[in-house]
C-alpha cells in the first residue's frame, strides 16, 4: 500500500497489510503468572479452602479467648493470694503490736 | 474427534473441581484471549483487566460448560466478545480507541521518513478496522491475529464455514473501500498544504 503512489488499494495489498499489522502482542509475563495464581488459589480444590480458612479463624478465635480467659484467671488467683498474704502479715502485725503494748 | 480436543475435553470436565486442570486449560489459552481483547480495546491495561475477567467468568461457569462439539476456546472467545461488549457499551466508547504506542514501536522500523509513512498507514488501517462492525472486526482478529481458518472461525462466531468465507470477502471489500478513501483525503490535503 504505497499512499504516495495509488489511492486505490488492492485486496491483495490489503491482506498484506492487514497480516503485517495484526500480528500477536505478548501479554506481561508477570500478569499471566499472578492471574492464574489468583485464579487457583480462588477455586481451588471446590468450596474447600473458604470453608477451611472459617474453620482455621473459628478456631484461632476460641484458642485466643480461651488463652485470655485463662490468663485473666491466673491474674486473679495470684492477686487473691497476694491479697491474702499480705492480709495474713497485717494481722500478725496487728496481733504482735498488741501482744508487745499489753 | 483428535487426540488434543479429547485431552481438552477431559481437562474441561475436571477443571469444575481441580483448580489444577484450569490452570492448564487457563495456560493454554490465555494469550490467543489477551490478543483478541487487545485488539478489540486498544490498551494493555483494559486488555488485562478484561483477561482476568473472562476466565474469572469460566472459573465460576466451566462445571455447567456442555461440550457440543466446538472446542473449548469458542466458548473463551465467546465470553470475551461479550464482555468486551459490555466494555465498549459501558463506556459510550464505539471502537475508535487508539493502539497503545508499543503497538507502533513494534510495527515501524528503518528510516524516520519511512517510519512516517508507515505509522500513517497503519493509523489509517487500524482506525478503518476500528469503524468496521463488531462481527467483521472480530472475523479480521480470529484470521489475521490467532491465524483461524474459516472453520474454526465459524465455531468461535456460531456460523458456518461458508458464511465466514462471505462476511470475509465483504469485510475486505468494504475495508479497501474505506482504506482508499481516508488515504485520498490524507493525499489532498497534504497536496493543499
Amino acid at each position: 500500500m504505497k499512499r504516495r503512489q495509488s489511492q486505490s488499494v488492492s485486496r491483495k495489498q490489503l491482506e498484506d497489510l492487514l497480516a503485517q499489522v495484526l500480528v500477536p502482542v505478548e501479554p506481561d509475563l508477570r500478569f499471566v503468572r499472578t492471574l492464574k495464581a489468583r485464579l487457583v488459589t480462588y477455586r481451588g480444590p471446590g468450596m474447600g479452602p473458604i470453608w477451611g480458612l472459617a474453620f482455621g479463624v473459628g478456631v484461632a478465635t476460641v484458642v485466643t479467648v480461651a488463652t485470655l480467659g485463662l490468663t485473666l484467671r491466673v491474674i486473679l488467683a495470684l492477686l487473691g493470694i497476694i491479697g491474702s498474704v499480705s492480709r495474713g502479715k497485717q494481722e500478725a502485725g496487728q496481733h504482735s503490736g498488741a501482744v508487745s503494748k499489753a | 474427534m483428535s487426540e488434543q480436543t479429547r485431552d481438552e475435553q477431559e481437562l474441561v470436565r475436571r477443571a469444575g473441581s481441580d483448580a489444577a486442570a484450569f490452570g492448564e486449560l487457563y495456560e493454554r489459552h490465555v494469550k490467543r484471549i489477551y490478543n483478541y481483547i487487545y485488539y478489540r480495546t486498544g490498551n494493555h491495561h483494559d486488555a488485562e483487566d478484561l483477561t482476568e475477567r473472562v476466565f474469572q467468568r469460566a472459573l465460576r461457569h466451566v462445571d455447567r460448560y456442555e461440550d457440543k462439539g466446538v472446542p473449548f476456546s469458542a466458548w473463551l472467545y465467546r465470553i470475551a466478545h461479550n464482555l468486551v461488549a459490555n466494555w465498549h457499551r459501558d463506556r459510550s466508547r464505539k471502537p475508535l480507541v487508539p493502539l497503545d504506542e508499543r503497538l507502533f514501536v513494534a510495527r515501524t522500523g528503518g528510516q524516520p521518513e519511512n517510519r512516517a509513512i508507515d505509522r500513517e498507514e497503519i493509523e489509517v488501517l487500524m482506525t478503518c478496522v476500528r469503524r468496521l462492525p463488531e462481527d467483521r472486526q472480530q472475523l479480521l482478529i480470529l484470521k489475521f491475529v490467532e491465524r483461524m481458518s474459516n472453520a474454526e472461525i465459524g465455531e468461535v462466531m456460531g456460523r458456518t464455514e461458508g458464511a465466514i468465507k462471505s462476511l470475509y470477502h465483504r469485510t475486505l471489500n468494504a475495508l479497501r473501500d474505506e482504506v482508499g478513501a481516508a488515504l485520498a483525503g490524507d493525499a489532498s490535503q497534504s497536496d493543499a498544504s
